[in-house]
């Protein structure tokens, strides 16, 4: 199945015989991100979850980015792989990331917390867009970590109750509701259907 | 080739399973008219929410994502031009994730042509009082949860259960009203607060926004279709129709392509409702330019597509000192002012605004900066600054009644398909003069609410250029007489009598409060005048006027 809008020709295979259901849902934004992940080498998944851990240093009870699986749990399954020819948020393509990574040269794993801070920095300002990328799934996946979840509820002062994914439990047992608040004080009125008149003039 | 297959006939063709759609079916069908309805898209499948997700929040930008153009899904069509369009393409419209603010509009509101008459505003050819009972048809069908007695509104029944929780939220918001003397009342919202015919009451899990798994929100999946399917509608899902066809002055069916095989179906019909939102209706109208019809069906005045609105907006997202926990509670306005409604020439500006608050979502969404602030910076400052934001928000927002403008207008893209080939929508829209001081005024009425809820920090976005297209109104507009309008006071367009339209586009004005509730009332309404009509409909040729209008 071809489907050609949005300024893209995608490309979705079908099963013959099968419900091309399947290809649509396919053809979507799935729940999950990618369902093949991507693969980073080993310097990559270094260099980022490097680049995490300054976006997102830890402490005060929150851990390290690189530490709960940041970049091997989230960043490959939200990074479009090569060759995809439509994107959704954060519209990052593997190849093209790739390459920004690769602009921070083979020294950014030796430098300093300062260098890299400075480094990083350099790349807002001179390749926004991708910062901005890195900044995306830095900050959706480390505040969808189960760990960070935890440290919210430990840690966080409007955390106690906080669970993440909001079903299956809610928060119906711990949400105010009016009290005595209800009914308001102030009694206002309408303008009656009948009551209504010119109040402009004609031809302003 | 195009199949016509016997069960291809139909007494009434309904294109489009929204708010409008569902309700027409719906309505029609108890009284056993036999109805087809035809929806582009499909059913959600109950795996496609994503609130069991550990990135529920991320998702939000990306298959629920409300505008059609960063969605992207196969059932979508782009809309170009000056816009962010937010619609689904499914069963059940764009109720499935709608907030569910279900307020109505006042009776001042059906009379702005009186009032003002400003750029092309209007009356409707009917009063509140008219549609007031198809308001509370409609009410008891989705199941509301509210707060009966509010003197801003006429009187009407008791909901049908109580209102959605406020949480700390919506109880700060209603104290500062309250300390600046402030009118405000707890919303009517279409999210059941107890369970009805199978749906869940609402378990505050904040999350309206990206639909809603138990059946709370009143989602015209849940609230409408089942009845319309056990009354025998013909419910068919991606159905995409690229034509309404009509043959001496009158409308004689459809052709749809059905996306799974690719063929092409016809329709026949007795009559054609159209109910495909605000954009997707006059598009439809549009596409279907045939003999005798050379401009698009419906179109002998030029004014299918025109007078389109969206709202006026401007968003203060606040920050407290102390906890707010704005991701528990549903998602949508647990409470508004409407202090500021009604017309009031002295502040140099016709129509008004309603205030509301919402909810937060979660962690990721805070450090992504809430609804419109910037992130939260990263580094060094990030752990302090997402501490001080995450669950310590409130945003309230405006919505104002923006003027029907004819040159604000939904036409077809000369260049640009859908994946059907079938053009695009293109959007013409230019916020005017009086809509700018109308959100001027209301964001410095947002500040001042900001600073007596006691927040520490503000976003306040003042006037949003161009506005964030969530409601679709005006663009095939019922009307007084064939000169004002694309439809008579019954939906039925004036060029073709057995051709009707009822879902954004009906709309004359777009009042200061959310459509859903008016667009079913009006959809439920033209569905009793079908059912008290359909003999005299059958044989018109020639679209009656108004005349008396007396329900």
């Amino acid at each position: 199945m071809e489907l050609r809008h949005f300024g893209f020709t995608q490309s979705v295979p079908e099963t013959e015989g099968g419900d091309r259901r399947d290809a649509f849902r396919a053809a979507r934004a799935e729940l999950g991100g990618y369902p093949t992940p991507i693969a980073f080498s080993e310097r990559e998944r270094q260099v980022l979850n490097a680049i995490c851990d300054e976006i997102i240093p830890p402490g005060r009870g929150f851990p390290a980015p690189s530490s709960v699986g940041v970049v091997e749990d989230f960043f490959t399954r939200y990074i479009a792989p090569k060759g995809a020819t439509v994107t959704r948020f954060p519209d990052v393509i593997e190849d093209t990331f790739k390459s920004g990574l690769a602009t921070l040269g083979q020294e950014f794993l030796t430098k300093d917390h300062a260098g890299r801070v400075a480094a990083l920095e350099r790349l807002e300002i001179e390749q926004s867009e991708f910062f901005g990328q890195l900044r995306a799934l830095t900050y959706g996946g480390y505040y969808s970590r189960p760990e960070v979840i935890a440290a919210l509820r430990h840690h966080h002062d409007a955390g106690r109750d906080y669970r993440g994914a909001p079903q299956p439990y809610g928060y119906e047992g711990s949400t105010m509701d009016w009290g005595d608040m209800i009914p308001p004080r102030k009694q206002a009125g309408y303008t009656a259907t009948e009551d209504v008149k010119r109040l402009v003039p004609r031809g302003r | 080739m195009t199949s016509t297959k016997q069960n291809n006939v139909t007494d009434v063709l309904v294109i489009g399973s929204g708010m409008g759609g569902a309700a027409m079916s719906k309505r029609l069908s108890d009284a056993g008219i036999k109805v087809m309805c035809l929806e582009q898209g499909d059913w959600v499948h109950p795996t496609q929410f994503p609130h069991f997700h550990d990135e529920w929040e991320f998702e939000k930008y990306r298959s629920w994502d409300f505008n059609t153009n960063l969605r992207k899904g196969p059932e979508d069509y782009p809309v170009t031009g000056i816009a962010l369009p937010r619609m689904v393409n499914a069963v059940g419209g764009s109720t499935i994730h709608f907030a569910g603010h279900w307020f109505r509009y006042r009776p001042a509101d059906f009379r702005k042509g009186t009032e003002h008459g400003l750029e092309g505003t209007i009356d409707w050819p009917f009063t509140y009082e008219h549609l007031a009972p198809f308001y509370d048809i409609n009410d008891a069908e989705v199941g509301i949860a509210g707060l009966r007695g509010d003197p801003s509104y006429p009187p009407r029944p008791e909901r049908y259960s109580a209102p959605i929780k406020p949480g700390k939220g919506g109880r700060r918001m209603a104290q500062a009203w309250d300390r600046l003397g402030w009118q405000w009342w707890p919303t009517d919202n279409a999210i059941l607060t107890r369970g009805k015919d199978g749906r869940l009451p609402c378990n505050s899990c904040g999350n309206c926004l990206s639909g809603c798994p138990r059946g709370s929100l009143g989602a015209t999946d849940v609230s409408y279709w089942p009845k319309a399917l056990q009354n025998g509608v013909d419910l068919r899902t991606n159905a995409r129709v690229e034509m309404i066809e009509v043959k001496d002055g009158r409308a004689t069916g459809a052709v749809y392509i059905d996306r799974l095989t690719g063929a092409r179906q016809r329709i026949s019909a007795e009559m054609v409702v159209v109910a495909a939102n605000g954009i997707g209706t006059p598009r439809l109208l549009l596409m279907s330019a045939q003999k005798g019809h050379a401009d698009g069906l419906a179109n002998s005045n030029g004014l299918v597509g025109t007078h389109l609105m969206h709202h006026c907006w401007s968003f203060a997202d606040m920050w407290f000192e102390d906890p707010i926990e704005g991701f528990k509670g549903a998602m949508g306005c647990s409470v508004h002012s409407q202090e500021f409604y009604e017309t009031d020439p002295s502040r140099g500006f016709v129509n008004g605004m309603t205030l509301l608050t919402l909810g937060s979502f979660g962690a990721a969404y805070s450090a992504m900066g809430t609804h419109t602030a910037p992130p939260d910076p990263w580094g060094a400052g990030h752990r302090d600054a997402f501490n001080r934001h995450f669950g310590h928000h409130v945003v309230s927002f405006l919505q104002g009644d923006d003027l029907p403008v004819r040159t604000n207008r939904v036409t077809l893209d000369p260049s640009v398909t859908d994946s059907s080939g079938l053009p695009a929508a293109h959007i013409d829209y230019k916020i005017t003069q009086n809509d700018i001081a109308l959100g001027e005024f209301g964001t410095a009425r947002l500040r001042e609410a900001a600073e007596s809820a006691g927040a520490i920090e503000a976003h306040v976005t003042g006037v949003l250029h161009d506005p964030p297209g969530w409601h679709l109104m005006g663009s095939c507009r019922m009307g007084n007489n064939p000169d004002d309008s694309v439809t008579n006071a019954y939906n039925q367009t004036w060029d073709v009598p057995n051709l009707f339209v009822v879902d954004g586009s009906s709309l004359p004005t777009g009042a200061a409060v959310n459509p859903s509730s008016t667009i079913g009332a009006i959809a439920v309404r033209c569905a009793e005048f079908i059912k008290a009509k359909h003999a005299d409909i059958a044989h018109q040729t020639k679209t009656p006027a108004n005349n008396r209008v007396s329900w």
